[in-house]
């Protein structure tokens, strides 16, 4: 009788450990399973998205429909400064990155002014931007021969308004795809 | 010249004494009376075309500051009209100098349109001409009989002068030229490119201007009655040519070297020389009317300002200190008088600067943008570009920013440069 209590308390304890065990785990494991699918889609992004399937995407495209898709992205400048602003390196930095993994293309780089300018500063001005951009590029690595340059001076503003908005808009160095 | 030689033979004691006159101060120095003109037309299209004849005959008088023209009610005070025998004394009285009478005939689709001017202190005929042309010619030939009559008081005949300008009208920016009253508005690229800043020989064939035809901005010369262009200048930025007074060296900025240098080219040779050696943008160089200096801005102070220096480079010096930002300078005729722009919170208006006295004047007001002045060639008026009505349209006014008129309508036109004539010493 007595190793029959035994048994029965035996089974009974493991049953209610098993309860408790049960409860433990439901609690504990939802939080560290979606821990772990986070750490896991971030990981998976990085190798497989970008460069091997743009790559193809470019040789299918025309130059056009390239620069449409805008790879690499423009940068503002200061009121009658051409300096890299230290908030438009990152984005030199992107556009870097994007032209170091397509090796073949080349870029055509256009300095554009806001209209507070005469248009024969403008002129240089614009040169200015697009070549302290160039000197951006090549000092991270790009290949100098790579980049064209020229100045469109207040020819071609983005936004035609007579403010501040406008200006910082128009003040900005483009890049546009020439060969692929 | 030899033709005015000749009036000085003919009308010796005459001409010495109106030819000092001078028009100094906008004071207009000749009243001139010009009683309606004598119309013997046939067609409907000759009388328009007389009619036009007079009306561009008389706004050239009225716009040239060297003519007072009397006023329609002064003009009705005088009741004997024959245009044969002129009554000069009445004409006397009511405070004419000068009469014009003229007459417009048409003849086999054509007009002849004659005139004649006489003193009427004197009673003198001083000057008869006549032209005779198609129809479609009437706004030129009344422009050349102004012309004529401004050569008479040894003033420089601007009525057949024009205006080269750029305009956006048909999409892209390209060249166009017109008269000087925005008369005969005229396309001459179609690169579909981009063109800029215009300047002209002073034969009046040329224009020197800036071409984005091949990507970058190319200096080209564009030699109008042969419709062929030549390149000048390529690689780098290409900009603001102007002609020596013999049309053989073209002043420009290249940016070649890196930087915008101002580099002289010679027709001649076909050959470039770089003046200035700086590490600054300079820019706009201009001939001084006499060849021997040369005007550009540069901005090696930090902001574009003006400077002077001889047609070597050497002996630069600073002439603007007021504003912070002067540019796009234009000689006078006279060699003493120059305007520019000026930046005043990112505005610019135009300012003149008399270089003998360093006196400032400033000469458009208003907040828009007033870019690219550039004299007539007599220096009594300046032409520019300005957005004052929203786009960018061009407008005359006289030198003391009197006068202001439009010439352009449709799109965007700018850069205007006006036409030359040789400097004479």
């Amino acid at each position: 009788m007595k190793k029959l209590a035994l048994g029965i308390l035996t089974v009974a304890f493991l049953i209610a450990l098993g309860g408790c065990k049960k409860k433990q785990e439901v609690k504990v494991v939802p939080p560290i399973s979606k821990k772990a699918e986070k750490k896991a889609e971030v990981v998976e992004e990085k190798p497989i998205v970008k460069p091997a399937v743009e790559e193809e995407n470019i040789e299918a495209m025309s130059l056009e429909e390239i620069n449409r898709k805008g790879y690499l992205r423009r940068i503002h400048f200061d009121f009658d400064k051409y300096n890299i602003r230290d908030d438009q390196k990152p984005i030199l930095q992107r556009d870097y990155l994007w032209l170091s993994s397509h090796p073949t293309v080349k870029v055509l780089i256009e300095g554009h002014c806001d209209e507070r300018g005469t248009e024969e500063y403008n002129i240089a001005l614009g040169e200015k931007r697009a070549k302290a951009t160039r000197n951006y590029l090549v000092s991270l690595g790009i290949s100098y021969d790579r980049i064209k340059i020229v100045s469109y001076g207040k020819s071609r503003p983005i936004d035609p308004g007579h403010n501040e908005e406008a200006w910082a808009k128009n003040r900005r160095a483009e890049f546009v795809i020439i060969a692929k | 010249m030899r033709k005015f030689a000749l009036f000085f033979l003919i009308f010796g004691l005459f001409a010495q004494q109106e030819i000092t006159i001078k028009i100094k101060g906008g004071v207009p120095a000749i009243r001139i009376a010009v009683p309606d003109f004598v119309r013997k037309v046939k067609t409907e299209r000759g009388e328009m075309s007389a009619l036009e004849l007079e009306d561009t005959f008389k706004s050239d008088l009225s716009f040239s500051r060297v003519f007072d023209p009397l006023s329609p009610s002064l003009l009705s005070l005088v009741k004997n009209r024959n245009p044969e025998k002129p009554d000069l004394k009445a004409w006397e009285s009511v405070g004419a100098t000068v009469v014009f009478v003229g007459k417009v005939e048409e003849k086999d689709g054509k007009l002849r349109f004659s005139g004649k001017l006489y003193d009427t202190r004197t009673g003198n005929f001083i000057l008869g001409k006549s032209y005779y042309g198609d129809e479609k010619f009437s706004r030129l030939m009344a422009h050349r009989m102004g012309d004529e009559l401004l050569k008479f008081f040894g003033q420089s005949p601007i009525f057949t002068s024009k205006i080269a300008f750029i305009s956006d009208r048909d999409g892209n920016r390209e060249l166009y030229i017109m008269d000087y009253d925005g008369a005969n508005q005229i396309r001459l690229t179609y690169t579909k490119g981009m063109e800029m800043l215009p300047a002209w020989s002073h034969d009046g064939e040329k224009i020197a201007y800036t071409s984005y035809r091949r990507g970058t901005p190319e200096l080209y010369v564009r030699y109008i009655y042969e419709g062929k262009d030549k390149l000048i200048a390529t690689g780098g930025s290409n900009i603001t040519p102007d002609f020596s007074s013999d049309d053989n060296l073209l002043l420009y900025s290249s940016s070649l070297p890196g930087n915008p240098e101002i580099y002289i080219y010679n027709f001649r040779t076909e050959r470039k020389r770089r003046i200035t050696f700086s590490h600054a943008a300079d820019l706009s160089p201009k001939w001084s009317p006499d060849g021997r200096k040369i005007l550009f801005t540069s901005d090696r102070s930090g902001y574009p300002q003006i400077y002077i220096m001889d047609k070597d480079g050497s002996n630069v010096r600073r002439i603007t200190f007021q504003g912070s930002y002067n540019a796009s300078p234009c000689w006078a005729p006279d060699g003493d008088r120059i305007i520019y722009v000026s930046r005043i919170e990112g505005k610019f208006n135009i300012y003149l600067f008399y270089l003998s006295t360093s006196e400032v004047i400033k000469l458009s007001s208003g907040f828009a943008m007033n870019e690219n002045p550039c004299f007539s060639p007599d220096g009594r008026h300046i032409v520019f570009s300005s957005n004052r009505s929203g786009k960018y349209q061009i407008y005359v006014m006289d030198y003391d920013g009197k006068n202001l008129r439009q010439l352009t309508q449709m799109g965007n036109n700018l850069m205007p440069a006006w036409s030359k004539i040789k400097y004479r010493r």
